[in-house]
């Protein structure tokens, strides 16, 4: 994570007294938001391979499964993991730094999570060796694509919502004349 | 399985959640500050009560420093004027030449001035004494001994006792001790010991630094007892309580003045130690007196301070969470600059730049920061820790490096109790639950054991009323349950027994029906191809090539052989035999004619012989059939049932034939047997057909007809066998007859039955025939 996150304040409360003014600002700024995430989100999918990444993965679902308390190995699904991969813009839990999300990109399939994942603590076996080997160290799909692009983005909405912010005190000060 | 989704963050906020739980965080915030509040006033009143007892131990050692200087200058001034009459000014000169002296030689004025005293009064004048003294002060020097021993010596030698002298210097010359010589005993202590006074004086300093301190202390003592006094009263009774006030009142604006406080504190607390330890490096420039006790106060007192904020600063950092150092790096290169400021200036002016420093800092750390500094500062400035303060010190400092121990040791031990008591917990619960399911278990085997008990009581219950309800109804006593097992076993052994027996009786059935059904086959196919040829054979007796082959081939003869089956049964096909016949026969075939005898015997075919060459046994054997139906047909025309064959004779009789069963049982048997009536034969025109059902119904006594064994075909008579059974039938061979079996005694086995029927036959039979088990 960069060590100089941007963190914005007020942004519901911006938005809010803004749409009494300037409805079409509103709806800029959450399309400029909701764009970024997209791209983002494409891209990740863009690296879900029609192929497993191991020969061994199989591409069907387990006969008569019996890890993972019952489910069995997920089996290898292009279209299923990136139809697991979305973006959401709920708040989320609170950390301990009192921040919570506004943004972020979700990956919710069992094989897109195994391959996103996999490696990233625990570094031993044949199975990490081989994948880190074949494809990229652990965080491989949407973790990739954040680590990349999220300064990027961050700048872009903190300037949209810097000149949301603006727009809201010209519109407060014309108000209060 | 539900695998937990990877979320990525990528934009932050701040949201509502964040701020309650900011808020939720300052709640529990403020009541540790008030905890930390009342923790730094009690550190502080450590500092605080340390400080008072350095200010009243100053003070008091300032005061007693001045008087024992006034005592001694009295002591000394009426001294002078008693013996000398000295004056006011020769009394000040003397101070004069006391004080310069005291740095000269390093001797504090107190000694000088006694020493003085007594030359003064040993010699009865000032100048004689001090040029004494002088001697004094290079003896003492040089000897190592004190100035008032040596003093007293020489003063007792200028009375005219030279003991002490001698004692206190063995090296001086007998002579002069002898005479009594002052000057020459003064001569040789100037000759021994001159300059002994500067000398040790100069490579000294230490101490004359000493001595110009303890000057400044007396000075000071006089000076500065009653501020001490009022300083230490003012700290108590209006410092303290109005830094716990102060908390109280600035709870609600710590967070934003104590961002950085702790890197403040702890940097200050830092940078005083390294100021101490900077002045302690200087101390041995300066000098003794003034470096010692003010740096001897600093480090004391710093490490006091150090003392207190190693107690304060855990409770400080588990509020707060330090984020920049930045404040801290500043208040240390203030501090640094503070250092030199002592360094060059002095140790006043080094206090005034400290004093200027904190007030630089924000207003509400400075009222901390200040006033733990204030307190160190002024107890510095009062030289509050000099000499025996550094115990006062030390102490305070034991006492707050020991409160913070047991504050540590009792989080530790109530830490290790708490997890005592959660492990102890553990315990207990898993015994409880363990014992719990031991319970279940055994609750339930009881179940099990209870409806096993029950059910076998049912059962015993029922079985009891069975065998009582058998024994009402049947009169049976049945055995008691111990015999069970020897009565089955008994009867699976008879069982047993009677299962090999009816084994046996079985195979040995099967492997009579085995060999009859090989007869009835052998017979069968005796009569077919019998057929089968008679059919063949055209009127002139020859077989056509095509007959023959398929002759051949179905009844696997060879060419040789079918062809003399042919003439055979071309020759017997009319059931006449003449001697042409035979004599063709025989001379085609080159036979005998017994050998003849025995192929037409073979074939089966019944033949009236005539003519000579065949004897009448053979005769009789071909045509023991004919005799047979002619007796039949003869009968018939009588329209009388033919009698059966006479009863079997005994068995010496000639006539008859003894032999033993396939049951092991004796048979008789006529030579000739009775033959059952020749079946009538059918006026048709199917000859073939006529002798088929004739021979079917001869020689075939199990032959089948419609396709079942019928033993109505076999039986024609009745006679009376062995066995008491009787049979009694209507006629002819070849049609459905009602054969009566009256069984008067027991047949206990089918076989029994075959048996005794086959002798019923064989004894029926009238030709002399025996049947043939065996295949042709």
């Amino acid at each position: 994570m960069s060590k100089d996150a941007i963190v914005l304040t007020g942004v519901k409360e911006t938005l809010k007294a803004l749409e009494a003014f300037d409805k079409a600002a509103v709806k800029e700024f959450n399309k400029i938001i909701n764009k970024e995430l997209a791209t983002a989100k494409k891209e990740a999918q863009a690296d879900v391979s029609v192929e497993p990444p191991l020969s061994g993965w199989n591409t069907q679902p387990a006969a008569n499964p019996r890890s993972r308390g019952g489910a069995g190995w997920p089996a290898w699904d292009q279209s299923i993991i990136k139809s697991g991969i979305s973006v959401t813009r709920a708040q989320g839990k609170t950390r301990k730094d009192y921040t919570t999300s506004a943004g972020a990109i979700k990956n919710r399939s069992a094989a897109g999570v195994i391959y996103e994942l996999a490696g990233r603590k625990n570094k031993s076996g044949n199975f990490i060796k081989n994948l880190d080997k074949e494809t990229f160290k652990a965080s491989r799909l949407i973790w990739k694509v954040v680590d990349k692009r999220r300064d990027q983005i961050q700048k872009n909405v903190f300037a949209a919502f810097e000149d949301v912010k603006n727009k809201l005190q010209k519109n407060l000060n014309r108000s209060a004349e | 399985m539900a695998t937990a989704a990877v979320i990525a963050r990528i934009l932050t906020q701040y949201s509502d959640k964040g701020s309650k739980a900011a808020q939720r965080d300052i709640a529990k915030l403020e009541k540790k500050i008030s905890a930390f509040g009342k923790k730094a006033v009690k550190s502080f009143a450590l500092a605080s009560a340390a400080t008072a007892a350095f200010a009243a131990k100053i003070g008091t050692d300032a005061v007693n420093a001045a008087i024992e200087d006034s005592k001694s200058q009295a002591i000394l001034a009426s001294n002078l004027r008693n013996v000398t009459g000295a004056t006011a000014e020769t009394i000040k000169s003397v101070e004069e030449y006391i004080n310069k002296q005291q740095m000269l030689a390093g001797v504090s004025d107190t000694e000088l001035r006694a020493s003085l005293s007594q030359l003064v009064v040993a010699t009865g004048d000032v100048t004689t004494a001090m040029n004494l003294q002088a001697v004094a002060l290079d003896t003492a020097a040089g000897s190592g001994k004190s100035l008032s021993i040596v003093s007293a010596a020489i003063a007792k030698a200028a009375a005219g006792n030279f003991t002490a002298l001698k004692k206190l210097i063995p090296a001086i010359d007998a002579n002069i001790i002898k005479n009594k010589d002052l000057a020459k005993a003064v001569q040789f202590l100037e000759r021994n010991y001159k300059g002994s006074a500067k000398i040790v004086g100069d490579t000294d300093p230490l101490n004359k630094l000493k001595l110009a301190y303890g000057e400044v202390l007396e000075t000071l003592g006089y000076a500065l007892l009653p501020v001490v006094i009022e300083f230490t009263s003012y700290i108590r009774t209006d410092v303290l309580p109005a830094i716990e006030e102060w908390v109280k009142l600035n709870e609600g604006k710590l967070q934003q003045s104590f961002e950085g406080v702790l890197t403040l504190l702890v940097g200050l607390t830092k940078n005083l130690l390294a100021i101490t330890q900077l002045l302690e490096k200087y101390k041995i420039i300066v000098g003794p007196i003034a470096t010692l006790a003010v740096f001897s106060g600093v480090i004391a007192q710093g490490k006091v301070l150090l003392a207190i904020m190693k107690v304060v600063t855990p409770a400080i950092s588990a509020v707060f969470t330090m984020k920049t150092l930045r404040n801290a790096k500043a208040l240390g290169s203030l501090l640094a600059y503070v250092g030199k400021v002592f360094k060059t200036g002095g140790i006043l002016a080094g206090f005034r730049s400290l004093l200027q420093l904190l007030s630089m800092v924000n207003p509400y750390v400075r009222g901390f920061t200040l006033l733990a500094a204030g307190i160190g500062l002024v107890a510095v400035g009062l030289n509050k820790v000099f000499g025996g303060s550094d115990d006062a010190s030390k102490k305070a400092e034991e006492r707050a490096q020991n409160a913070r121990n047991a504050t540590e040791h009792a989080a530790r031990a109530s830490e290790a109790a708490a997890a005592a008591a959660r492990a102890q917990a553990k315990i207990q619960a898993k015994l409880a639950a363990e014992e719990k399911k031991r319970e279940a278990e055994r609750i339930a085997a009881e179940k099990r054991r209870e409806a096993l008990e029950k059910k076998r009581a049912e059962i015993e219950a029922k079985t009891a009323a069975l065998k009582k309800r058998i024994e009402t109804t049947t009169g049976l006593k049945i055995t008691d349950a111990d015999e069970y097992e020897l009565i089955q076993l008994t009867a699976v052994e008879k069982l047993q027994q009677k299962q090999k027996e009816a084994d046996n009786s079985l195979a040995e059935r099967i492997k009579l029906r085995k060999e009859e059904l090989a007869v009835f086959n052998s017979l069968t196919a005796k009569t077919e191809q019998y057929l089968d040829f008679l059919k063949a054979i055209n009127t002139d007796g020859k077989l056509d090539d095509s007959e023959l082959v398929k002759l051949m081939s179905k009844w696997g003869l060879t060419k040789q052989e079918a062809q003399k089956y042919a003439d055979f049964v071309y020759a017997i096909g009319d059931r006449k035999l003449s001697d042409a016949e035979i004599e063709n026969l025989k001379g085609k075939w080159g036979l005998t004619t017994k050998e003849v005898v025995d192929y037409i015997t073979k074939i089966g075919a019944p033949v009236d012989a005539k003519g000579t060459i065949l004897s009448a046994g053979d005769i009789a054997a071909l045509g023991w059939r004919n005799a047979s139906a002619a007796l039949d047909a003869y009968y018939a025309k009588l329209g009388q049932t033919p009698p059966l064959p006479p009863p079997p004779s005994p068995p010496s009789s000639p006539g008859y034939i003894t032999g033993t069963g396939p049951d092991g049982r004796t048979i008789t048997v006529p030579k000739d047997f009775g033959l059952p009536p020749i079946p009538k034969v059918s006026s048709t025109s199917n000859y073939v057909q006529d002798l088929i059902d004739r021979e079917m119904g001869f020689d075939m006594p199990y032959m089948p007809t419609g396709g079942g064994l019928n033993y109505s075909d076999v039986f024609r008579g009745s006679s009376t066998l062995d066995n008491g059974m009787s049979l009694s039938s209507g006629s002819a061979f070849g049609s459905n007859q009602n054969i009566y079996v009256n069984v008067s005694g027991s047949v206990t086995t089918e076989q029994d039955l075959v048996q005794t029927i086959r002798q019923g036959l064989l004894q029926g039979q009238s030709s002399g025939y025996s049947l043939l088990l065996q295949e042709i």
